[in-house]
């Protein structure tokens, strides 16, 4: 079966550890997005997964075969650079057609194949031009077809859209998730940017100081974050930091009183004295009928947005901190609120 | 199968390259004479090949720039010689290679032949083998149109007469210190002079605005006014075999030469090039006949029209073209080449203090 | 076992795999031959006269710093317009700067001698106008002679090396420079200068050294009034035999060398400027304003009357026979002929030396060609091994540019009594000429090709290994595509050098193999208008053949490079 599998790697760089002990896998059929801050090591893992680069430790499992010693261009993997890496002295045909040449493909498919990697990123019209002419979303798409065109086994992309603007961004997003399944290979995508990651990734993984710090389905990982850096990461705003009081019953003591008990969530060990982060989540907050499961937290409306079909609203609660929560009605500044939480609605995230 | 066939072939290949390299060392058996010579140098294929055919051997000349490079040369690799024979040493030079003793002794019977002025300072080491004056060649048609009288002696050059206009005097000389013809004519002058008066002549010519070029190219072919550079002086020092020269590689035939060569007593300097044996020489016999070839008429006779030198065997006889506008100096200057080779970097650098400050 | 893991681990990490072998002909045809001959001068006899060589010394220092300076005066404009602009005959005017490099000296004097001679075109021409009997120019044998000659010859330098990395340069920082309100000056001195300085400074280092090793120019052109070092050894050597003299000279003329390399050393310090690699043609535009136009026409006008016309009038002479008029030396009459070339068929002496003109330029060719491949893949090895490891930039390089200040008389004189009497004597070792000739041409190689390869984005390498494309594939379809250019100026000035150049050659060459400059020296040692003409018209098949070659050299790489 396809699939690739990092065990263990490790690399030292400009004598710090910069990967140290990352393990992932990916399978095909699935993209799997990494995710992680900028520097943080993840085009580094492509690299040495396309063999352009050497991990210190580790192996990389292709197949269950471990691939470390075979050279880049004998692994067959895809590899679509962040900067492209456009070959200036060949037009858009010539540079699709690179990796199928390398490949000794049948001069009489060459044109064939070329013409369908275009098809396939419609770009037809501008076989022949030089690359130098194009602009960044065109050279996105020729780098794309580049890579797809020699049918690597794998396909690795580094932040493809990182240097386009946010319009152009959105609508290559939804090719390339097309794309993604068209090909059904293991597909490896790096970004930094979480809408991204959760429209493109059928999977994440988040590296973190160097480790994979969560990996899992996308909604699985939405759904419990692993601990306050992932949820951070992921763009999740409704934190209140407290402290484990005990752990079974699960009971947080935070600025707005002793909350709990809560289910544990994702698999880690917490313990009384612990500094921990509820993550909140205020979507039945409202539905007040019933007694809540878990307590609840008085507040006060601070701001209030027209979002066009909702309402974003604003609380302080407790001394200094504040929650978010969307309302289809808007509210007056200053109302005071009663927020009764269901154990459900909150995670329980360490630091 | 397609493998087993490119060893054969590479095999049969390598065979080849062995019978090939075996044909070519029976080839190389025939004796081969070196001969370094200057640039200058040019002989004729049938007298190369009459002297190949008689003695079967081959013959290599080893050109290695001009006179003062050639000797240079021989002298630096005396310990492993490249040539067995050199040509072309001049009388400026000769007593310093005699010194270096580059050369073993030899002396052709037919030395015996030539006149006496070509046999002094031999030390029975070199062989004369061909001479040519250095004098003043002169445009004819600049001194007709000015109905100015040619200068007879060197006295004359430093008359107001030969002044020229506006720092562009009559005549141009080389440079001695980069420049054979430069040297030979500052020997004239000392040999006129002596070596106490020299430097106040060459004084007065540079008040009489002497042009100094560094070498003969410039001086021929980029101020002398008869030659295709066609420049402003009408005198140039260059060799008295020049007129012949220049109708015989004229541009159109002419009857008459442009130039002529002045070769009155005292005011043309002989060069005498030489020939030797270098010690080292795995063919000695050999180096002998062609010394001897050289002094032989079939390679005299050839000399005039390669390097528009005079034989110095009287018996050899002359082509027309060179027997008519070719001439030389009765009366050369005289100096030892002795005292040339004692003085001559003095004698060069106080030129040059005078001349070029 | 270990040992000799580590000990390829150990030479891997030097580099020494890259700087080893054009090292080792640096060592065995530059250090041995100086070193040997150094080593022999010393021992001969002859007086050493210290205080002779200070004269000498203080003239090629003070007229190779004025050449240098008016050459970057001129070049650097030339440079700039041929970095940016487009416009006519561009590609033409490229590469007839490049032809003076391929004219021996002897040539390159007669050719200002027919343009500015007494009786040259332009005082011809002046004389006819205001009916003076004299001619109103005085150009030989002056100063003025001197820097002209050492601008027409060296200006292609700053063009093409300034000119390449210049054209690599983002026109955009240019730009972006002057809508910040930086005039044309400061945008050059505040943006251009810093990017370029490398290339600049290293460009001007080569025109220095050129100029300081001048030695024809200033025999020929300069008169016997003015005597730089080099002149000084050929005098010394050649003439005097005065070898200790010449010794001492030549020692003086190296330690120069080292004092201004390392000068340069210092003055070049700092990290190249990453530019990607732009194809030529990119970046440069038609001029438009009335200034840029009026920039571009006088840079024509100036390389024009500078690089050209000297080369037509020389051909001209081939081309035309002038003769007096009995009687009137004032007037000179000119008539076409093509006698020169016929003649340049004819063994008229059936001379054994004689040279047909097709055999000349073959010999001429082939020694380029051989001189071209060797340099071209020397220096390549050395801009690899100074990007991969660049702590051996630091002392590779001057080692490298030293034969570039060397005397080339010495180093002659040098190569004669190393080789003579071993394996490789001149007889049995026909490479000895371009070996010689690389030791030249390498630093071209180097300081084109070494900006261009570390200024290559890694990415582009990278991206054909994961593409299927082997280290040697991509290195070839890739690397060496990108780089084509600059390999192919630095090819170029091999190439031309090879052709031009006799000086340390002189001596090591096979007199079985005569070059067309040897040819062309033949004819003009002899009287005669037929001699000549001769020369010219033989100066003139090395200008055309040249000319030929570095057009089909220039349209091979815009070919492979697809681009222009």
């Amino acid at each position: 079966m396809d699939r690739l599998e990092i065990i263990d790697l490790h690399k030292m760089y400009e004598g710090a550890p910069l990967l140290d002990g990352v393990s992932f896998y990916v399978v095909a059929g699935e993209t799997l997005c990494l995710l992680g801050s900028s520097g943080s090591g993840k085009s580094t893992i492509l690299r040495i997964i396309a063999g352009i680069e050497t991990q210190d430790a580790g192996s990389i499992l292709w197949r269950g075969k471990d691939v470390s010693a075979v050279p880049a261009h004998r692994r067959g993997f895809g590899l679509m650079f962040q900067d492209y890496a456009l070959f200036p002295h060949l037009n858009v045909s010539e540079n699709i057609a690179f990796g199928l040449r390398m490949q000794h493909a049948a001069k009489d498919q060459l044109g064939a194949r070329v013409f369908e990697a275009l098809e396939r990123v419609n770009m037809t019209a501008f076989a022949s031009r030089r690359v130098t002419d194009l602009s960044g979303g065109e050279q996105q798409r020729v780098a794309l077809a580049r890579a797809l065109a020699p049918r690597p086994q794998l396909l690795m992309l580094d932040e493809p859209l990182a240097a386009l603007d946010r319009s152009l961004r959105v609508e290559l997003q939804e090719d390339l998730r097309e794309l993604l399944h068209q090909t059904g290979i293991p597909a490896i995508y790096v970004t930094h940017d979480q809408e991204e990651a959760i429209l493109l990734g059928d999977r994440l993984a988040l590296l973190h100081n160097g480790r994979i710090v969560q990996s899992g389905l996308t909604e699985e990982v939405y759904r419990q974050p692993a601990n306050t850096w992932v949820a951070r990461f992921l763009g999740m705003t409704n934190l209140l930091e407290g402290r484990v009081v005990s752990v079974n019953p699960l009971m947080v003591q935070t600025a707005c009183g002793t909350l709990g008990p809560f289910v544990p969530g994702y698999p880690s060990l917490l313990s009384p004295g612990q500094v921990v982060h509820l993550l909140v989540r205020l979507d039945g907050l409202f539905s007040g009928e019933h007694q809540p499961s878990a307590g609840s937290i008085n507040g006060e409306v601070t701001e209030c947005r027209f979002m066009g079909d909702h309402y974003r609203v604003r609380m302080k609660v407790g001394e200094c901190a504040s929650l978010e929560c969307f309302t289809a009605s808007p509210l007056v500044l200053g109302k005071a609120l009663e927020l009764r939480l269901n154990a459900e609605d909150v995670v329980v995230l360490p630091e | 199968m397609k493998r087993r066939l490119r060893v054969c072939a590479l095999l049969s290949a390598l065979l080849l390259t062995a019978g090939c390299t075996r044909a070519a060392a029976t080839e190389t058996a025939t004796p081969v004479l070196t001969v370094m010579t200057h640039d200058s140098f040019s002989v004729s294929e049938t007298v190369v090949k009459t002297f190949e055919e008689e003695y079967g051997a081959k013959l290599v000349f080893l050109k290695s720039g001009d006179t003062g490079a050639a000797l240079n040369r021989a002298i630096l690799t005396r310990s492993h010689p490249e040539a067995d024979v050199f040509y072309g040493i001049d009388n400026t030079y000769l007593s310093r290679a005699l010194q270096e003793q580059i050369f073993v002794p030899y002396t052709p019977t037919a030395l015996a032949q030539l006149p006496g002025e070509f046999k002094s300072g031999l030390s029975g080491m070199v062989t004369p083998i061909d001479f040519g004056d250095v004098c003043i060649n002169y445009d004819k048609a600049w001194f007709i149109e000015r109905g100015l009288a040619l200068p007879a002696t060197l006295a004359d050059l430093a008359k107001p007469a030969y002044k020229g206009e506006a720092g562009n005097g009559l005549l141009v000389v080389e440079n001695p210190a980069t420049s054979s013809p430069g040297l030979a004519f500052l020997l004239v002058t000392i040999a006129e002079y002596g070596e106490t008066g020299y430097l106040d002549y060459w004084r007065s010519l540079k008040q009489n605005g002497v042009v100094v070029v560094n070498d003969w190219e410039t001086a021929y072919y980029t101020n002398f006014s008869a030659s295709s550079g066609r420049g402003l002086q009408p005198m140039v020092v260059s060799y008295a075999t020049s007129p012949a020269a220049e109708v015989i590689y004229a541009s159109e035939p002419l009857n008459e030469a442009p130039t002529a060569s002045i070769t009155t007593a005292n005011t043309c300097f002989r060069q005498i090039e030489y020939a030797g044996i270098l010690k080292g020489t795995s063919q000695l016999e050999l180096a002998q006949r062609f010394i001897d070839f050289m002094l032989s008429p079939v390679f005299q006779e050839d000399l005039p029209l390669q390097m528009f030198v005079f034989p110095v065997n009287p018996a050899a006889t002359l082509p027309d073209d060179f027997l008519q506008y070719a001439a030389f100096a009765q009366e050369p200057a005289r100096i030892d080449p002795v005292l040339i080779s004692k003085n001559r970097d003095k004698w060069v650098t106080e030129w040059t203090r005078v001349m070029l400050p | 076992m270990r040992f000799w893991q580590e000990l390829t681990r150990s030479v891997k990490q030097s580099g020494v795999l890259l700087w080893g072998a054009p090292l080792a002909l640096l060592a065995v045809f530059f250090f041995i031959p100086m070193a040997a001959i150094l080593n022999v001068m010393f021992a001969q006899s002859g007086d050493i006269v210290f205080s002779d060589s200070l004269r000498p010394l203080g003239f090629t220092v003070f007229q190779a710093l004025l050449s240098t300076l008016l050459t970057l005066l001129l070049g650097l404009p030339a440079a700039y317009v041929f970095a940016r602009f487009d416009f006519t005959g561009k590609r033409g005017l490229r590469m007839l700067t490049m032809l003076p490099f391929v004219l021996p000296t002897v040539v390159t004097a007669v050719a200002f001698n027919a343009l500015l001679g007494p009786r040259g075109w332009v005082n011809l021409l002046m004389m006819k106008l205001t009916g003076a009997q004299a001619p109103p120019i005085n150009f030989l044998n002056t100063f003025t002679a001197i820097l002209v000659a050492h601008v027409f010859y060296n200006i292609a330098i700053i063009i093409r090396v300034v000119g390449n990395a210049w054209s690599q340069l983002d026109p955009r920082l240019e730009n972006s420079a002057r809508v910040l309100g930086a005039s044309p000056w400061r945008a050059f001195i505040e943006v251009v200068y810093p990017l370029l300085r490398r290339p600049i400074l290293s460009a001007a280092l080569l025109v220095f050294l050129f100029d300081f090793t001048s030695f024809g120019v200033i025999l020929m052109l300069g008169g016997a009034g003015f005597s730089t070092l080099e002149v000084a050894i050929y005098t010394q050597a050649l003439h005097n035999l005065n070898l200790p003299m010449a010794g001492l000279l030549s020692l003086i003329q190296l330690a120069c060398t080292v004092i201004i390399l390392l000068l340069y050393g210092w003055s070049s310090q700092g990290n190249d400027v990453p530019l990607f690699p732009r194809l030529s043609g990119e970046g440069t535009r038609k001029p438009r304003s009335a200034v840029e136009k009026g920039t571009v026409a006088l840079m024509v006008i100036i390389l024009f009357t500078l690089q050209v016309l000297p080369l037509f009038a020389l051909v001209s002479r081939s081309l035309v026979r002038l003769e007096g008029e009995r009687g009137q030396r004032g007037k000179v009459q000119s008539g076409l002929t093509m006698d020169y070339y016929r003649e340049l068929f004819v063994n008229r002496q059936q001379s054994v030396f004689y040279v047909p003109p097709s055999r000349a330029v073959i010999n001429s060719m082939s020694y380029a060609g051989i001189t071209m491949l060797l340099s071209v893949g020397a220096g390549t090895l050395l801009a690899y091994a100074m990007v991969k490891r660049p702590a051996t930039r630091r002392w590779l390089d001057p080692l490298v540019m030293l034969p570039f200040g060397a005397s080339s008389v010495t180093l002659g004189l040098g190569l004669l009594i190393a080789f003579s009497g071993s394996m490789l004597s001149r007889a049995s070792f026909p490479w000895l000429v371009p070996l010689a000739h690389s030791l030249i041409a390498i630093p071209f190689v180097l300081r084109t090709v070494q900006p261009a390869l570390s200024a290559m984005p890694k990415s582009l390498c990278q991206s054909a290994a994961v593409l299927g494309a082997s280290p040697a594939r991509a290195w070839w379809e890739v690397e060496m595509r990108l780089l084509s250019r600059p390999l192919l100026v630095g090819g170029l000035f091999a190439f031309t050098i090879s052709i031009g150049e006799f000086g340390a050659t002189t001596f090591i060459a096979r007199p079985d193999n005569p070059t067309v400059p040897v040819a062309i020296f033949r004819y003009l040692a002899q009287p005669g208008g037929l001699n000549y003409g001769q020369a010219m018209a033989m100066a003139t098949i090395l200008i055309v053949i040249c000319a030929v070659s570095i057009g089909l050299l220039e349209s091979l790489s815009r070919a492979i490079n697809g681009s222009e």
